[in-house]
Order: structure tokens, then C-alpha cells, then sequence
């Protein structure tokens, strides 16, 4: 046990500690000279409109992400694990993307974005020239965009875990539903849910903490632009540290976003672990 | 209720189409790589005058090659390095009831919340200090740590929900605990060691921002960084930075092609943890 | 057994890690230790390339180990390198103040050598003396002058019939007029949000400096602010030009890149831009012609201004391992022969006068204005600090997304000013 926690020791927690006294002090990341501020980062913070709009930004996105891609994926599940025909070569497709580096496909979807894209083009060729859009110029749809990306990333991803949820349920369990003449969508909802609950809360769990930390994506889109419509908390703790020169304030947002992502992940993980009891 | 209906047939055809709708970006990526950079038409009308040029092109200006070799190399010694050490402190956290234990794990999962931004400047120091900057080793250092966390809550999981009954019986028979968790322990852990190693290989190829720090101000690249360099430097000619980006997936759709039954199930996998 | 063959596997690549630890740790303490090794790193990929390798021929035996990124990368991993003590002997160090590279920002806490004794130091002209100087003493060696004007492509200009614009009214109806053609007067990039800037500071030289040649003397005394100056009037202008149809549609998802393919190739009639653009043009369209002009922002060409100023130049680590060499090379840099090779490259036009370089064409109205002492450096190179600029580019963002208005940008960068260095 030892090499581990020395390992996770010297890479990740005592850093980390010696990166949260940098939370209360002026440093800009480059002058010897600074001094301890205590708190002054943080109630700076609740006067920054930037930053209070780049937390809402994140809560918006990790929402989005979640609702969206789970809500996509656990349709993809039922649907290939149905008896079509083509379902083994269509499990292998859609979850192709999610093995993809997240920059690269970030890149190849600004491209597919932009105003003379591949998106905009195909819009044209069926005779939807109206629809056409500067999708990741226009601030009330750019964030849209990096969910949408996300989710075409992603919702293979929350399939494969929705079925392997789908194939642990006993064939039976089906036949005998389906024998006492219940209709699917009631078999769904009284049977399958319930007995999907652990993918449910696998699911729910990287999707959220997932959206809450991105950053590939939205740097290689919009880098939190235009303006600032997509700024998130990462982005913004990049900008802040590196073309700023707020190497403080940006560690004490990287320390909000710490208390963020601990406390979603202990509420979900109490709520989805009660549920998953309450229904095994 | 397995025969093949006419609702199935419609279920197919709409599945399709949400197939075709997934792989449009792909086809857009791959139709615009092979395309010559004089080609204005649309993006979406496929390529009439094919090229490898930009494949050649892009090749010898990103220095994927040796950037390939560099994600392999710290792809592949980061994950065996934290299986190794994250299997050995699971079994103990998962066995023993003891205050320390829980505590143990307790602060292990703390990693899982704390994001990168904090530890990057001090960690880069230590690094530094050890005179591993600009080398891939630094990497390898840094996520043989970084995936602990992550790593030994697959294993815990798995090893909570393993019956004891084995290892009781070789403890009966004298074994010493080490030599339990080898020849007894070990062997069970297969399906989750799958999982670990396929979700930390993942993880750790597709990382672009710590070797952006740790690597800057040297010749080594991985291979995310190496295309982002791309992207910046050639900003002008997407034939060849999609050429680019091909080049950069298709090592990872080949293994992916390959191992496909492993890999969906090792993502899987993390259910039954 | 298989777990035998795992854990020796382990242990074997837990060995070649440690060896290879250890190698590489020599090389990267040894990297000076030899006097004919310098680290350099730089953001002018395209030209440093050959600078290197002409100094490397004038300087046998010498070798340069080099990196070149884009300035947003650069900026953020200089920072980390010089406040770990790994930063290169030479690096690219932006003139002036107000980003997180420049010479201000970084010989504040003494990361840079002091290059005052350096023969170039008292030739450079006056102005800019000023952004490669802090507190009186020279610590970047630049080398380039960049201005920013309205660059036509010749041939899509006679095509259309239209003759480029000398007044702010000729302007405004040469918009409309290219726009009628199909082919708007200006392509506009500003999904990048650096060239948000450009229009801006182009109309502005002329609307605030030529009206008040002390604005930033003002600015800085507290005498002035940008939202109850002629800055008004440079935003409203640039509206105005967007209202008029100048630029193509949907610039905020155009970046730069696909700007400049805009220029090249005739679908727009010119760009606004600093005088590199040219031989960014050229290289998408070999054939074309390019030649930048003032854009007019009154009625008096007489009192146009054109914004112009140093480009990044180099500075040297404070604790560079190989302080000679450093030296040696930023001599070089500042010798008629580097100076040459630089600006040819980058197209731009040379600090110092005898350096012999040969000019673009397109680029004689700058060099008339330079001499005749009618530029005004950029803007943002003397501002207190990066978060003035900062908000004045995300700002215009969201005026074009109407997001925000001029007048609250302009509150905005006032009060960014007004918390200084």
C-alpha cells in the first residue's frame, strides 16, 4: 500500500496543499515579492461578474451535459440492445468517440462549426439556408455547442454502461413482464429502472463531475468566448493565472471549484447510493 | 419476443440514421483530409481529386512520429506502474476494518475531487528539482500518482464485493498474506484490472495540459500536444490539420477496433465496481 | 503465473524509468556547461528558423536549442519557467507593458539582463526607447516595427472598379459600394479576440492622438479616462463601419486564419491589419498584390495617424546559464544582417536605420508616415496592466454580439486602469 500513497502523496496531495496557500495571497505568478491577503481572493470573487458568470456557465453545462447525454445514451442502450440487425456494429460506432482525444475532436468540431462548416453546408444542401448560423459566434449558442460536442463525445459512453445495466436484468424477468401482458413503457419504468439503478448512478456520476471540470473542449472551441459566454471555471483559472497574471486569484477559483465538485459528488453519491439501496 | 418484427425493422432504420448522424463528423474529417488544399467546394461534397499529400505533409511537420513514441512509452508505463501499486493498496483498504483503513481510503478519494490547477505550480517545482523536466518521464511520474485515486476505488469496489472464502481457505493453509493476495487475490482481479488499465489508458493518452507544462521548452511531445502545436503553427490550411488530426486518431481506433469486446466492457466494466 | 510475469514487468520498467530518470536529469543540468550551447525560446515561427541557422553559420561550432509556440502557450509557460528558474538564456519579450511577457512585467522582478551597455541601446529612436526600457535601463532588443492599416488586395480592388478610400465619408461609401458588388470591403477575423483591436487602434490613432498628442500623459496623471474621451468616438466609428457593412458576415465565428484566406483570395476587397499580414497573404495567394493604406477616420487626411510600433523583440534570462552567447546572439539580432534577415522575413520594417533591409512595396505608406513622424505606438503598450487590454477584447466581443456597449467597455477598461500595476 505504501508506493501508492507515497506516489499519491507526492503527486497530488502535497502539492495541492502547497498550492492552496498561493489562495490567499496576492502572487502573480512571477514577482518573489507578495504578500498574504487571507480571504480578500475570495470576497473579491463575489464582486467579479466575470467569475460569478463563469460558475453559472459550469453549473449550466454540467446540467446540460448530464440530462442530455445520459437521456440520449440510455435511448442508444435500448435501442441496440434490441434484435436489429446491425447492433453490434452500431455499439461499436457510437462509442468510438469516446476513446478520441477530447482536444482533437474539439478542434474538428470548430472547424465543423464555423460559418462556411460542414454543418452549415449541410443545412444549405437540404433547403434549410435559413438556419444556417454562426454557431459558435453567436454567445446564446456557443454554449450550446460545447454541449453538444460533449454529448456527441460522451453518450456512446453512457450506453455502453446503460447496457451492460440492460444485460445484467435476467431474460426472464422480461418474458414473464411480457407474458402478464404489461406494455413496455410500464415495463420499463417498474422493472428495468429500478434493476438499472447502479449504471444510473455510474452514469450520473462521471457525467456530472466530468462537466463541472471540463476544459479541453471549451479551450479548443471558443476558449470561453465570445466575450465572455463561455467562460467556465476552468477556463477562467487559465486565464487568470497564465495571460492575467492573478496566479492567486486564480488558485483560490481552483479552490472553489474543488468545494463545488466535493460537494456534488458527496450529495449525489448519498442520494443515488440511498435510491440504489432502496431499490435492490 | 426474439423474433424479428416489422417494429424491429423500423427500430433498425431509425437506429441507422442515428448512426449516420454520429459518423457525419467523421466522414467530414475524413473527406477533407484527403482533399487537395486548391479544392474550395463544399465541405460536405465529397472529394473528387484525392491526395496523401497532406498525410505526408502533416506527418513530417507535427513530429508525430516521435510523438507517437512518446505516448505509447508514458501511456503504457504510467498504467502499469499505478495497477501495480493501486491492486496492492486496495487489497488492504478492502480487507482490513481497521480506523486507519477507512481513513486511508478516505483520503485517497480526496484526489478524486481536487482538481489539477492546484497542485500544477508546486508540482512543477518538484519537478524541476529532480531535473525531469522536458523528459516524458516527469509524465509518467505525474500520472502513476495522479490515477491512484481512481485506479484503487475500481479496485476497492470489486475487492468489497469479492467473497472472502478464498483467501480464508489459503490462510488456513498457512499462506502469509502476500502470498494470498499473489496466488489467490490476483487471478480474480482480471475483469476490473481490465477495466482500470483500459479507463486509466484512456485517461492518459488524451491528457493535453499537463504535457503542455511539463514537456514545454523541450523537443518531446505527446501526441495531443503535438497537434495542438499543429493547429497553432498551421492555422492556416485545415486540409492539413485534419490530415493531422487523422494520423492522431487512428492509432487509437485501430487498438480500439481490435480490442473492441475488452475495451466496451472494461468501460463497462466500472458498474460492478 | 501470470502474476509472476506482471510484477517482474513492473519492476523492470520501474528500473528503465528510474535509469532513464537519472540520464536525463545530466542533460538537462549540462545544457550551458559547455559555453557553445544556447536555449532560446521564441514566438516568430517562420522567421527565427533562419536567424538560428545564420547565426549558427557565423558562429561555428555553436549550437541553438530552440522552441517556438504560439503567444498564448509562450506567454503562459515563460511565466512558469522564469518563476521556477528554468525559463531559456533568450526569450521573446514583448515591448512596453500591459501583457503578461513584456518588458515591464518581467525586469520588474528582475528577471532580465540589463542590455544598456549593448551598443544598439542608444541608437534606438525615442519612442521606442520608451517600451524597451524600465526605469531608465534597456532590457529588450527589438528589432521590428509593425503598423497597422487597411491592406488592399490590388487585384480584387480593380476588379471590383472601386479605388481604395482617402476620407472617413469615401470610406463609409466604399463600404457600401463593395458590399452592393458582393464583395464587402474588409474581411474581419475576430473569432481570435487579439484582432478585435486592430480596427479599433487604427481609427483611434488618428481620433484620440490627433487630437490630443498627450492623451496618455493624461490617461496616466488621472486628467483623462477612455469613457469621456475621444475613445468614444473610435468605437462609435467602428460601429458605424459594422453598420455600413465594411466586413463580411459572421465575423465573430471567422478567425484569423480564415480572415486572411478572405483577403487573399478576393472575397473580400482588404483587411485592417498590421503590415505581417502581407506576407501571410502572399503565401495564400502567390500572385497577389497587397498594399496597405491609413484607414481613414476623418475627413482631413492631413491629420491621419497610423498606430505603429515595436513587434516583440528579445531579452535575456537574468540567470542565463551562457550569458556571453546570449549576448553574442542578441548582438547579432541587432547587427545590419540579423536585423535584415528578421524584418525580410516577418515583413516588417527595422528599428534601427542603416540595416539595409529591403522593404515590401505595399508597405510605402507606413514608411512615409514613419519618417515623417506621424505614428502613435499601440495603445495597450503602455497601459498599467494585461487586464485593460483584456477587457477591451473580450469587451468588443460582446459589442458585436450585443453583449455589452462601447460606453460600459470603456467604464470597464477605465476601472481595470485605475487599479494600475
Amino acid at each position: 500500500m505504501l508506493p501508492a500513497l507515497l506516489l499519491f502523496a507526492f503527486v497530488v496531495l502535497v502539492p495541492s496543499a502547497r498550492g492552496i496557500y498561493y489562495a490567499f495571497t496576492d502572487w502573480d505568478g512571477l514577482d518573489p515579492d507578495f504578500a498574504v491577503i487571507g480571504l480578500r481572493n475570495f470576497t473579491d470573487m463575489l464582486g467579479d461578474e466575470d467569475a460569478l458568470r463563469a460558475v453559472w456557465h459550469t453549473v449550466l453545462i454540467a446540467v446540460a451535459v448530464t440530462v442530455i447525454q445520459n437521456g440520449i445514451g440510455l435511448l442508444l442502450a435500448l435501442g441496440v440492445n434490441s434484435m436489429i440487425k446491425t447492433r453490434n456494429f452500431l455499439r461499436v460506432l457510437l462509442f468510438a468517440p469516446a476513446v478520441v482525444t477530447p482536444i482533437v475532436t474539439a478542434y474538428l468540431w470548430r472547424n465543423l462549426l464555423g460559418p462556411d462548416g460542414a454543418v452549415n453546408s449541410l443545412l444549405g444542401a437540404v433547403g434549410l439556408d435559413s438556419w444556417r448560423q454562426d454557431w459558435l459566434g453567436r454567445p446564446d449558442l456557443a454554449l450550446w455547442m460545447i454541449v453538444l460536442v460533449v454529448v456527441w463525445q460522451f453518450a456512446g459512453y453512457s450506453m455502453v454502461i446503460f447496457l451492460a445495466g440492460l444485460q445484467s436484468i435476467p431474460r426472464e424477468i422480461y418474458e414473464a413482464a411480457a407474458i402478464d401482458g404489461t406494455g413496455a413503457v410500464r415495463r420499463f419504468w417498474s422493472i428495468v429502472r429500478p434493476l438499472l439503478a447502479p449504471a444510473i448512478t455510474i452514469n450520473l456520476m462521471l457525467s456530472i463531475i466530468g462537466g463541472i471540470k471540463l476544459f479541453d473542449q471549451v479551450y479548443a472551441l471558443t476558449g470561453g468566448g465570445p466575450g465572455h459566454a463561455t467562460d467556465t471555471i476552468s477556463t477562467l483559472i487559465y486565464k487568470d493565472a497564465f495571460t492575467l497574471g492573478e496566479f492567486g486569484y486564480s488558485i483560490a477559483l481552483a479552490v472553489v471549484l474543488t468545494v463545488i465538485v466535493a460537494i456534488v459528488s458527496a450529495g449525489q453519491y448519498t442520494v443515488l447510493d440511498r435510491n440504489e439501496r432502496a431499490a435492490s | 419476443m426474439n423474433r424479428y418484427t416489422r417494429r424491429t425493422l423500423a427500430l433498425e432504420m431509425v437506429m441507422i440514421a442515428v448512426g449516420i448522424v454520429f459518423a457525419f463528423p467523421v466522414y467530414v474529417l475524413v473527406n477533407l483530409a484527403i482533399r487537395q488544399p486548391s479544392d474550395t467546394s463544399s465541405p460536405i461534397a465529397p472529394t473528387t481529386a484525392p491526395t496523401f499529400g497532406n498525410f505526408t505533409g502533416a506527418w513530417r511537420e507535427a513530429g508525430l512520429g516521435g510523438a507517437l513514441i512518446n505516448s505509447v512509452l508514458v501511456t503504457t508505463a504510467s498504467v502499469l506502474i499505478v495497477l501495480a501499486v493501486s491492486a496492492l493498496a486496495a487489497y488492504p483498504l478492502a480487507r482490513s476494518a481497521a480506523r486507519w483503513s477507512r481513513g486511508t481510503f478516505l483520503l485517497i478519494m480526496l484526489g478524486l475531487v481536487l482538481p489539477f490547477q492546484l497542485a500544477s505550480l508546486p508540482l512543477y517545482q518538484t519537478v524541476r528539482d529532480l531535473g525531469l523536466l522536458g523528459s516524458v518521464w516527469s509524465l509518467v511520474l505525474f500520472y502513476s500518482g495522479l490515477q491512484v485515486p481512481f485506479t484503487t476505488f475500481l479496485y476497492v469496489g470489486f475487492l468489497r464485493a469479492l467473497p472472502r472464502d478464498f483467501e480464508e481457505a489459503a490462510s488456513i493453509d498457512g499462506a502469509g498474506p502476500f502470498t494470498t493476495f499473489r496466488y489467490v487475490v490476483l487471478p480474480m482481479l482480471k475483469p476490473i484490472t481490465v477495466t482500470a488499465l483500459v479507463l486509466n489508458a484512456v485517461a492518459v493518452w488524451n491528457d493535453f495540459f499537463t504535457p503542455l507544462l511539463y514537456l514545454s521548452g523541450s523537443d518531446q511531445q505527446t501526441v495531443p500536444v503535438a497537434v495542438a502545436g499543429f493547429v497553432g503553427q498551421f492555422v492556416s490550411d485545415w486540409n492539413l490539420i485534419f490530415a493531422a488530426l487523422l494520423i492522431s486518431i487512428v492509432p487509437v481506433l485501430a487498438v480500439y477496433l481490435a480490442l473492441q469486446r475488452s475495451i466496451i466492457n472494461g468501460f463497462a466494466g466500472g458498474l460492478k465496481g | 503465473m501470470k502474476a509472476r510475469r506482471f510484477t517482474a514487468l513492473v519492476s523492470a520498467l520501474t528500473a528503465v524509468t528510474l535509469a532513464a530518470a537519472c540520464s536525463s536529469g545530466t542533460k538537462a543540468g549540462s545544457g550551458g556547461g559547455d559555453n557553445k550551447t544556447l536555449t532560446l525560446a521564441s514566438v516568430d515561427q517562420g522567421s527565427i528558423e533562419d536567424v538560428v541557422k545564420a547565426f549558427e553559420a557565423a558562429n561555428p561550432g555553436v549550437k541553438v536549442n530552440f522552441t517556438t509556440s504560439g503567444a498564448d502557450q509562450y506567454q503562459a509557460q515563460i511565466r512558469t519557467q522564469l518563476s521556477s528558474g528554468t525559463a531559456p538564456d533568450v526569450m521573446t519579450v514583448w515591448p512596453g507593458n500591459g501583457n503578461p511577457g513584456a518588458t515591464y512585467v518581467l525586469a520588474k522582478p528582475g528577471y532580465l539582463l540589463d542590455l544598456s551597455d549593448q551598443p544598439w541601446a542608444g541608437q534606438l529612436p525615442e519612442s521606442f526607447k520608451t517600451v524597451a526600457q524600465y526605469e531608465g535601463k534597456t532590457y529588450n532588443a527589438l528589432f521590428g516595427l509593425n503598423g497597422i492599416g487597411a491592406v488592399y488586395n490590388d487585384q480584387a480592388l480593380s476588379k471590383s472598379g472601386l479605388t481604395a478610400p482617402a476620407t472617413w465619408t469615401e470610406l463609409l461609401k466604399f463600404c457600401g459600394d463593395a458590399a452592393g458588388k458582393g464583395t464587402p470591403a474588409f474581411a474581419l477575423g475576430i473569432q481570435d479576440n487579439w484582432v478585435t483591436q486592430l480596427v479599433l487602434y487604427a481609427l483611434a490613432a488618428t481620433t484620440v492622438f490627433g487630437a490630443d498628442k498627450d492623451f496618455d500623459a493624461k490617461l496616466q496623471s488621472g486628467q483623462a479616462t477612455f469613457a469621456n474621451s475621444q475613445w468614444t468616438t473610435a468605437m462609435a466609428k467602428y460601429q458605424e463601419m459594422n453598420k455600413a457593412g465594411c466586413f463580411q458576415k459572421n465575423p465573430l465565428g471567422t478567425s484569423y486564419e480564415a480572415s486572411q484566406t478572405l483577403a487573399a483570395t478576393g472575397r473580400t476587397l482588404g483587411i485592417v491589419q498590421g503590415n505581417w499580414i502581407i506576407g501571410l497573404l502572399k503565401q495564400k495567394n502567390p500572385n497577389g498584390k497587397f498594399t496597405m493604406k491609413a484607414l481613414p477616420a476623418t475627413d482631413t487626411p492631413a491629420s491621419f495617424l497610423m498606430p505603429a510600433a515595436a513587434g516583440a523583440g528579445y531579452g535575456v534570462n537574468a540567470k542565463a546559464e551562457n550569458k556571453e552567447l546570449a549576448l553574442k546572439f542578441i548582438t547579432f539580432i541587432m547587427s545590419p544582417a540579423g536585423m535584415k534577415l528578421f524584418n525580410e522575413k516577418q515583413g516588417s520594417l527595422p528599428t534601427l536605420a542603416d540595416a539595409g533591409t529591403t522593404v515590401d512595396p505595399g508597405l510605402a505608406e507606413l514608411t512615409t508616415f514613419v519618417k515623417d513622424n506621424r505614428t502613435v505606438p499601440f495603445m495597450d503598450q503602455l497601459w498599467p496592466n494585461a487586464k485593460v487590454q483584456q477587457s477591451m477584447l473580450s469587451g468588443l466581443q460582446e459589442v458585436f454580439s450585443n453583449q455589452s456597449t462601447p460606453n460600459k467597455v470603456l467604464q470597464d477598461m477605465d476601472a481595470e486602469y485605475k487599479k494600475g500595476a
